[in-house]
């Protein structure tokens, strides 16, 4: 099959043809260092300011420098843009931009690109000197040419270097220039975000790179014959642009947690970075500790001795907290844990997305450890829930447990600006003395909850200990002592349940044929499914679980609306039907096993690990398939 | 007590010397500032109907709670604190305006003796009146314990004299700068204010008597007199009190000297000497009776100790350390006491 | 200079006359064997607070596990009684908050030498002002004499009972060999004038003051130092005007070397070399920056937090 291709000297009598579309998924992709994620950040910032909806996500591959012209080393950027919100990173990609044929064919083996896919190549490599190098073009050419992709050849090595001498420092501001012309981007606004991404450099680099910018938005201008328009929404107000790391550092600075102790794993480490660059002028401490256990401890003797505070991780990190954990439960020390979550077991996906640690989350300390455990659904949930995790593991003197997930982590999106309020912080540590007779763990009976004592205190001397203890914090192993103080720090979460509210339904709240169940930053995928699914006519709805530990409350009763509740998750459940698999030995998603021990509702899941988030378009397949009644 | 900048050079002086203390000033500025919030924090949390706790609550929580969580209901995990009186809240609010007013500026750690005035009543004065900060704060505990009886102690929400403040309070004290003329400059009884982390940088112009501060040489207590700004660092960060002497220019005939309470066990250990006024020939002039004095003090106490045997190090043995007989008896009866295998 | 964390409101309520005396920092009755070292060292805690006439409420003792671990139980202060192998970071948690409260991290030759000593490897390269002593008896009390890392050679244990295999940890020679090391010294349970001496040294050190206390265990590890408790000759004393002197011992232990505490490529060999058993100050140095300095920053109100985060925001505004 020929290949439809625009070179330079075509299209001298171009017939244009303008899209108008609600929603498109861009990516720019080269190997790495040459700077693909600038170009698509900069284009994703003016797309924002003109009233797109964005979702942007990087294309990391697992090394910091692998190998050129690899698939596997497929560096870049995917940026969604709509003509409303947009809440997660969308299904196929429908314009490409590619450095070199080898990271494009990384994308086609991952399906990543929609068929109908506009790519616009570098095409220095078909007429490369190196004989190995044209024939792995051509390779491509052929391996391409089994899909319906429109390939645009373009010379952008060429064109670079008429301006610059060395065209990998600047082909990545030539590709901006394209991406400029082909979504009628504001070309002022895009040179302003350059001058501040380049900021800090020389201003010789801001000059060059945007003559490339221009240089490239008048090749498309020349030789391009298609144009897309995505049309704005007028703004709400005032927006914030950042990833749910940066977000989650600064939801700490706003909870007022002073100490963050850490040790570096991916992907949860950009939390420490932003950190590291702004917490010294709110007073705070970002402790990096020699491994994972002691930045437990730093942080739970930091929260003992006086405000709360908290650690960053991602699930091999919280794998070796969990004895801290256990302790911080047992002697009622308030701490935040966060874990972005990546793919597992073992080592597993470091860069990529999973929804795997909720049971580790929820019930990996050994011996009974109630605590609670929440997780964001959205970028601006990364920022706002800090101060609620921070002031309920103070209220219930306990650990609170946030799961973000690598999706959350390198996405980034529009949200509104929060309206800051100095009430989310938390006050000085309690300095007054203890009057005569108080305990340290003077339990409500009721409810289980007591007064912490903080060093400093007169009056309030104890040795607070992870043995088993009464009120006063005296080892007590006598069964009375044992069965009354599990009893108490188990309480504390029935009694948090008792004023959560049940969850919202998207979709119809009196019932239906299918729900949806799902948690953490699946949201906006699931919701979009769902709504598409609903225009088909489907009667299928969703809920989205904010808190997992305690499990918000309403839970059976919702569920008895509906004929059939199945989760959505992107962790591994067997499929029924497979070899050896039965119903009876089926393993579960992680929410469905929690939802199917609480609630005794026969809920059925729908999970898959893919190494990337789930696409709106698998999740509406999968519905299709599993209504009541439905092909599966 | 406000400042006024009498002169130039020790107008320029006096920034250098407050800009040495400002550890020192930050370390007071943010106990204030932490004591105000405690005290917002407090009130808003404990004045109001249970509505406004709910309020509160939600405040507290965050928007991720709004159509989350019940606040009324999470109010009242939140403690069931008793309702503040009018009165109580009346202290309060005094108190927090009062250490309001001492979270941050730098007037009142700048004290500026007139002619004539006494330098002791005057550096009592400005400490009596930053003694506020410590008085409100008693006031705000025992109003939040509702222990606060007005005619008893509303003497707490106006100025208190140093000799009231308690070791605590004296460790957080706020450094002073003093502005005093030379011929005023009669420093011998500042010695009471020593105490605690006090500390005290008086800046003079023109020529002194040898050796001012010689007389409050104690044991534990940090004293220099210099011309260099940068030698002030010492008495900022030691962990004792301290009082400065902060010349306007180096002069022949005034003295320049650290006393650094942990540089060792003796006076001459402690005393580092850089510059010693030569003797005058007695009788001249219009000496003043303290003159010759000091500087004889100043000498005696840097001299090291003649006829001891000196350590090879040239230090003299350290000071006896002090020994408890049980201690000894103990060893002795240890070092007897066979403790061998049981049964072996 | 270290900030306060904490506001001056609680200063006023405090009985600012109080004088402690030893028994004022005594917990309940010590529960370790008749014989143990531990005791000692508890009575030597007792006396320097008095000494210092330091505040049992802003005294924090941080323990692991294991028999020595309990020591914050007995005392009459703030203690928190941990996790085994892990009194460090928790005792590094509670400097970085609080720089204005005393900590002491109390620790057994397990806990330290075995599975904690990653941290004890980082906390002294940290540097935080806090006294670390290391109870150590060569062998795992609590859990019925098991090897641990400083166990002798050949001893018969529950897990090695053909006898230990491997060559015992020099706790000295490693705190010596880490980079940033500030105060490395050693006393032992049984001559109470130099524990108390070594304590009050490492207590008086501005930063990680490492004291390492030869101990022995009745039950398990009977016949560890009776030799040097009978033939004081067997000890060592390290001697120094800049070092520890504990007054009364000297007619006993006779046995002194002259050891500058400044000198730490002496203090090296001094603690790698087996021959005598060495008590006193190896090496002392007041210079090595610490972390909490480094670290101190200065505290900002809520409202100052959130004007600066409102900056930080218009960083991403879109």
């Amino acid at each position: 099959m020929k290949l439809e291709t625009a070179g330079a000297s075509a299209l001298a009598e171009k017939e244009m043809s303008v899209h108008t579309v609600s929603d498109i998924s861009v990516e720019v992709v080269s190997d790495s260092g040459e700077g693909a994620q600038k170009c698509g950040t900069i284009f994703g910032s003016v797309s924002a300011k003109m009233g797109n909806g964005v979702w942007t996500v990087e294309i990391i591959p697992a090394e910091v420098e692998p190998p050129p012209r690899n698939p596997a080393g497929a560096s870049g950027i995917r940026i969604r843009l709509g003509d409303k919100e947009v809440t997660n990173w969308g299904d196929e990609t429908n314009v490409i931009v590619a450095f070199n044929e080898q990271a494009l064919l990384g994308r086609h083996d991952l399906n990543a690109l929609a068929d109908d896919a506009v790519i616009l190549l570098e095409n220095m490599w078909a007429t490369h000197p190196d004989p190995a190098v044209r024939k792995e073009w051509e390779d491509a050419m052929e391996r391409l040419s089994h899909r319906s992709y429109r390939i645009i050849e373009v010379p952008m090595e060429e064109q670079c270097l008429t301006v610059v001498d060395n065209a990998r420092k600047g082909k990545n501001m030539f590709a901006l220039g394209l991406l400029t012309w082909l979504f009628d981007r504001d070309l002022e606004r895009t040179k302003e975000q350059i001058a501040f991404a380049f900021r800090t450099k020389k201003p010789i680099i801001t000059e060059n790179n945007i003559k490339l910018l221009e240089l490239g938005y008048s090749w498309a201008e020349e030789n391009l014959d298609v144009r897309y328009v995505v049309p704005g929404m007028e703004a709400a107000g005032p927006m914030v642009v950042m990833n749910g790391n940066e977000a989650i550092a600064l939801g700490a600075v706003a909870a007022g947690l002073d100490l963050a102790a850490m040790y570096p794993i991916t992907p949860a480490t950009s939390v420490s970075h932003k950190l590291g660059e702004i917490f010294e002028k709110y007073g705070g401490v970002l402790h990096q500790a020699e491994d994972e256990i002691a930045a437990a401890g730093v942080a739970i003797g930091a929260s003992y001795a006086g405000k709360c505070t908290f650690t960053i991780t991602s699930g091999p990190g919280m794998a070796l907290k969990t004895e801290f954990l256990g302790l911080a439960v047992m002697t009622e020390i308030p701490l935040v844990l966060v874990n972005v979550q990546r793919g597992g077991p073992s080592t597993g996906l470091p860069t990529k997305v999973e929804q795997s640690d909720l049971l580790a989350a929820t019930y990996g300390q050994p011996g009974d450890a109630p605590h609670v455990v929440m997780a964001p659904a959205t970028i601006g949930e990364c920022f706002d829930i800090m101060t609620t995790a921070r002031r309920i593991a103070e209220a219930l003197r306990t650990v609170v447990i946030v799961l973000s997930d690598a999706n959350l982590a390198t996405g980034v999106a529009p949200f509104p600006r929060p309206e800051l309020s100095p009430e989310w912080q938390a006050g000085p540590p309690d300095q007054r003395p203890i009057p005569a007779g108080a305990k340290p763990y003077d339990w409500d009976p009721e409810t289980g909850l007591s007064r912490r004592f903080i060093p400093g205190q007169a009056g309030g001397e104890h040795t607070l200990t992870g043995l088993a203890h009464d009120e006063r914090s005296k080892v007590a192993y006598d069964s009375d002592t044992v069965q009354r103080s599990m009893t108490m720090r188990s309480r504390k979460l029935a009694v948090f349940q008792s004023t959560l509210l049940p969850p919202e339904i998207n979709g119809d709240p009196e019932g239906g044929d299918l729900l949806i169940v799902g948690w953490g930053s699946t949201k906006g995928a699931i919701e979009e499914a769902v709504g598409r699914a609903r225009k088909e006519g489907l009667s299928v709805s969703s809920t989205h679980l904010t808190f997992l530990s305690p499990l918000q409350p309403g839970l059976k009763e919702i569920f008895g609306r509906f004929e059939k509740v199945m989760t959505v998750e992107i962790n591994y459940s067997d499929i029924v039907g497979d070899p050896y698999i039965t119903p009876e030995n089926r393993r579960y998603g992680q929410l469905a096993m929690m939802l199917r021990a609480q609630t005794l509702v026969d809920v059925d899941c729908w999970t898959r690990v893919l190494g990337e988030p789930l696409r709106p378009g698998k999740i509406l397949q999968a519905i299709r398939q599993h209504m009541p009644g439905g092909e599966a | 007590m406000p400042s006024e900048n009498s002169g130039l050079d020790s107008g320029d002086l006096t920034v250098a010397a407050l800009k040495a203390l400002t550890p020192r000033v930050e370390a007071f500025h943010s106990a204030v500032a932490t004591a105000v919030e405690e005290i917002r924090t407090f009130v808003t949390s404990r004045r109001g109907a249970s509505e406004y706790r709910a309020e509160q609550a939600i405040m507290e929580l965050g928007p991720f709670a709004v159509g989350r969580l019940n606040a009324e209901k999470f109010a009242f995990l939140l403690g069931s604190g008793e309702r503040l009186s009018t009165e109580a809240e009346g202290v309060l609010e005094r108190a927090e305006e009062i250490l309001d007013g001492f979270s941050m500026g730098e007037e009142f750690h700048h004290v500026v003796v007139g002619p004539g005035e006494d330098l002791r009543d005057a550096v009592k004065d400005a400490l009596d009146h930053v003694g506020q900060v410590f008085g409100a704060s008693r006031a705000v505990e025992l109003a939040r314990d509702g222990r606060f009886e007005p005619d008893e102690h509303n003497v707490f929400l106006s100025s208190l004299a140093f000799r009231k403040w308690n070791r605590s309070e004296r460790q957080l004290a706020p450094p002073l700068v003093v502005e005093v003329g030379n011929e005023d400059l009669l420093p011998a009884g500042l010695g009471e204010f020593l105490d605690g982390l006090v500390k005290i940088i008086l800046v003079v112009k023109g020529p002194t008597t040898p050796a001012p501060l010689a007389r409050l040489i104690t044991p534990g207590t940090y004293v220099v007199q210099t011309a260099d700004v940068a030698e002030l660092s010492g008495l900022a960060s030691s962990p004792h009190p301290g009082v400065a002497l902060l010349f306007d220019e180096e002069r022949d005939e005034q003295a320049r000297f650290v006393h650094d309470p942990d540089a060792g066990a003796t006076p001459s250990q402690r005393i580092t000497v850089t510059h010693m006024p030569e003797k005058p020939s007695v009788g001249h002039g219009r000496r003043t009776p303290v003159w010759l004095e000091e500087l004889e003090h100043l000498e005696a106490l840097a001299k090291k100790p003649a006829g001891v045997a000196l350590d090879v190090e040239g230090a003299v043995p350290s000071a006896p350390v002090e020994e408890v007989p049980a201690d000894r008896l103990a060893a002795l009866l240890l070092a007897q006491v066979d403790l061998g295998t049981p049964g072996a | 200079m270290i900030m306060p964390s904490c506001s001056l409101l609680h200063l006023a309520d405090e009985d600012d006359d109080r004088v402690f005396e030893m028994g004022d920092y005594e917990g309940p009755i010590a529960r370790w064997c008749s014989g143990c070292g531990d005791h000692s060292v508890l009575t030597a805690a007792q006396r320097l607070m008095a000494d210092k006439q330091l505040k049992p409420e802003t005294t924090v003792f941080v323990s692991g596990i294991g028999c020595s671990s309990r020591f914050p139980h007995y005392m009459n202060t703030y203690g928190f009684h941990g996790i085994h192998g892990r009194a460090l970071p928790v005792a590094t948690g509670v400097k970085l908050s609080r720089p204005e409260l005393d900590v002491f991290a109390v620790m057994g030759d397990g806990d330290c030498v075995s599975i904690g000593a990653g941290h004890w490897i980082h906390a002294t390269r940290y540097n935080l002002d806090m006294v670390a002593l290391l109870l150590d008896n060569n062998i795992y009390g609590l859990t019925k004499k098991q090897t641990s890392p400083t166990t002798p050679r050949g001893y018969k244990s529950n897990t090695q009972p053909r006898g230990s295999y491997l060559l015992p940890m020099n706790p000295l020679e490693a705190t010596l060999g880490v980079t940033n090391a500030s105060f490395v010294a050693q006393t032992a349970e049984w001559i109470p004038a130099h524990l108390f001496a070594t304590l009050k040294a490492a207590y008086e050190h501005r930063g990680f003051a490492f004291v390492r206390v030869l101990q022995r265990c009745p039950h398990f590890m009977p016949d560890l130092f009776t030799d040097a408790v009978k033939t004081p000759d067997m000890i060592e004393i390290l001697d120094h005007p800049e070092g520890i002197r504990a007054a009364g011992i000297e007619k006993i232990y006779k046995n002194t070397t002259r050891h500058d505490p400044a000198d730490l490529n002496r203090a090296r060999e001094l603690a790698e070399d087996m021959s005598a058993i060495r008590l006193g100050l190896f090496f002392r140095d007041e210079s090595r920056p610490r972390y909490e300095e480094t670290r101190a920053l200065q505290k900002r109100t809520a409202r100052e937090k959130m004007d600066l985060l409102n900056e930080d925001f218009d960083r991403y505004a879109v």
